[in-house]
């Protein structure tokens, strides 16, 4: 069997332009030239075994590269012929067609409004009318949102859509920062409505006051140019980024905690999305929300912001994009780092044999650990106003204290012993079984937690959840004056 | 070696290949001769990717290489292409066909007329790509 090798490929194969092999179908042919030419192999194939694109294999002058053909019987009179591929495309600049760029126009005043963007070379006429055409959704009118619908606002986006079922309570105005003191028990949509129009009331603004779930989530992202994830909660990103994939439409991912903030790019041109680089969420009660973790201010006005300067830059078709990339960002010592994300082929959501067809199939909530599990115990516990009742009955009861120090520092539970959850296991033998141990920790989520690991660990006695944690304890009123800070 | 060399009659025929080819892409094949390596002629390549994206993809028929190499029995250095309206810069699909060692040049062609060069290289373990100068 003679293997002809193109001229351009020929370097690899010791410069012979045919080499005479007596196997005769394309696999064994393909194992026995890169065992003769072990260099060849990572010229012909990529990390992950797959013929690289530049190749292509032919008999006669039937192409066949596909691997369907590869173990079919060759007659031995058969050319065997390893051509180069030559191809390539020109990049997509912008995700806004130059169809919809063109169908906009710009008044004087707006001339004037953007003249910062049109003297800006990268920008100019073209890419701020990309900008004015362009339809982006926000999810998230909260710390991360803040700045990601004031800037894209500003920079005259042309549709913004913001979606947040939540109303603007005090805690949140300590780094949110659409939101001022006048708009506490407002919806955070009605503020970021105010705000944008304010800003510019030519803006079409779209306030979605819902709670996102698999049945609406498509309807209100589909017909988006990009989704912007400014959430707070796995299952919201899971479901967010399932949806972006389902209905291809780039995300650009957010996320805070503490002092440390992460931006990306997922699913542009069929890049990596976020279950390529997280598969499965952390085990509920492992990692504290934002309303238990805490962060600086103003961290996420510098992610937030990092976030619309990437959308932007996708509308206009500018600069270096994050795609398939983690930028991670420490505000506290100011160092960074870009990660790169590598594509999982057998991804759930977005690899070509995908088992997720349609978000409807997927239980978000079973799958961040969300539904209360079939206990064969199950959790019981006790509301505020019943543990007041308890202590202030003077009935013998544990109080355990599962909360992190900072946060007992703010608010001490008075009587409460102190065991961090990890401890738990070693030091079950504390707790007394012939009365009733109550765990508390801030909302009553970690308490659960400490509540499955000791009975895990074979402890036997009454175990009981403060329901909503101290926060739902604010109201109460001890008569053991003196207790709170 | 860090730079491409390409005469001013080669640099003429590529501008007029992405010119005809214009607003398709327009491609080309870089051949150079055993006693001279380098860039010493050009043959222009048929585009065979399909109508409505030959604007921003080209596709050339491995048997048109075949039947070049046997004719000209040259040595290919490399391959031309043009990105109309759009930088001259690789995109991920240009990067995914380039075979290493093989000199490949992208020319930006702007409403008909000639806007950019330049020349890239594929490490020879397809590790990262070199901007060469003109």
């Amino acid at each position: 069997m003679k293997v002809y090798i193109s001229a351009t490929l020929r370097n690899f194969f010791g410069r012979n332009p045919v080499i005479e092999i007596s196997e005769n179908n394309i696999k064994e042919i393909l194992d026995k030239l890169t065992d003769e030419y072990p260099e060849a192999e990572k010229i012909l194939f990529d990390e992950e075994g797959n013929l690289r694109k530049f190749v292509q294999i032919y008999v006669g002058d039937e192409n066949k590269t596909q691997k369907e053909f590869w173990s079919d019987e060759i007659k031995d009179n058969s050319e065997v012929l390893l051509l180069p591929a030559v191809a390539g495309g020109a990049p997509r600049e912008s995700i806004i067609s130059d169809d919809r760029r063109k169908a906009v126009f710009f008044d004087d005043s707006e001339v004037e409004r953007f003249g910062r963007h049109l003297l800006l070379k990268d920008i100019g006429v073209k890419g701020q009318k990309r900008i004015k055409a362009a339809r982006v959704a926000v999810i998230g009118a909260g710390a991360l949102g803040s700045p990601v619908i004031q800037y894209l606002a500003a920079a005259g986006v042309g549709t913004i859509k913001v979606i947040d079922f939540d109303e603007v309570k005090l805690e949140n105005l300590q780094s949110q920062v659409i939101h001022t003191s006048r708009d506490l028990n407002r919806p955070k949509v009605a503020t970021a409505k105010d705000k944008v129009r304010n800003i510019n009331r030519n803006i079409d603004f779209e306030a979605a006051n819902v709670k996102l779930e698999a049945d609406n989530i498509v309807s209100e992202i589909d017909g988006y140019d990009l989704v912007i994830d400014c959430s707070d909660n796995f299952k919201a990103r899971y479901l967010i980024n399932d949806a972006c994939v389902l209905c291809k439409i780039p995300l650009v991912f957010g996320a805070i905690y503490q002092f440390e903030g992460q931006v990306g790019i997922f699913n542009l041109d069929g890049g990596p999305c976020y279950r390529c680089q997280f598969p499965a969420p952390p085990e509920p009660g492992l990692v504290p929300t934002c309303a238990e973790g805490g962060a600086i201010s103003p961290l996420p006005g510098i992610i937030g912001s990092i976030q619309a300067n990437e959308a932007l830059k996708l509308i206009i078709g500018i600069g270096e994009h994050l795609d398939g990339k983690l930028l991670t960002i420490d505000s506290l010592y100011l160092t960074s780092k870009i990660l790169k994300i590598k594509k999982n082929h057998s991804c759930p959501i977005c690899s070509a044999g995908a088992g997720i067809t349609g978000v409807e199939d997927f239980d978000y909530e079973e799958f961040c650990g969300l539904k209360e599990e079939e206990q064969e115990i199950p959790i019981e516990g006790y509301t505020p106003e019943e543990l007041a009742a308890k202590i202030e009955s003077g009935e013998p009861i544990t109080i355990v204290d599962v909360r992190e120090p900072h946060e007992r520092a703010i608010l001490r539970f008075p009587n409460a012993i102190v065991i961090p959850i990890g401890q738990l296991a070693r030091r079950k033998n504390e707790l007394n079984p012939e009365q009733d141990t109550v765990f508390i920790c801030k909302e009553g989520k970690r308490s659960i937690l400490a509540i499955n690991t000791l009975r895990e660990a074979g402890y036997a006695g009454p175990l009981y959840n403060l329901k909503g944690g101290v926060d739902a304890m604010k109201d109460i009123v001890f008569s053991h004056e003196g207790a709170w800070l | 070696m860090s730079e491409v060399i390409l005469s001013r009659e080669i640099l003429r025929e590529l501008e007029e290949i992405g010119k005809r080819a214009y607003p398709d892409e327009g491609c080309a094949i870089l051949l150079g001769d055993t006693q001279n390596p380098g860039i010493k002629q050009v043959k222009e390549l048929k585009n065979t990717a399909d109508k409505e994206l030959s604007k921003s993809f080209f596709q050339v028929n491995p048997i048109e290489i075949l039947d070049i190499e046997k004719e000209k029995n040259a040595i290919i250095t490399g391959f031309f292409h043009t990105h109309p309206d759009q930088r001259a810069v690789l995109s991920k699909e240009d990067e995914d066909y380039m075979i290493p060692g093989i000199i490949y040049v992208v020319m930006s062609i702007v409403k008909g007329s000639f806007a950019d060069i330049r020349a890239y290289v594929k490490e020879p373990d397809c590790g990262g790509i070199r901007e060469f100068d003109i």
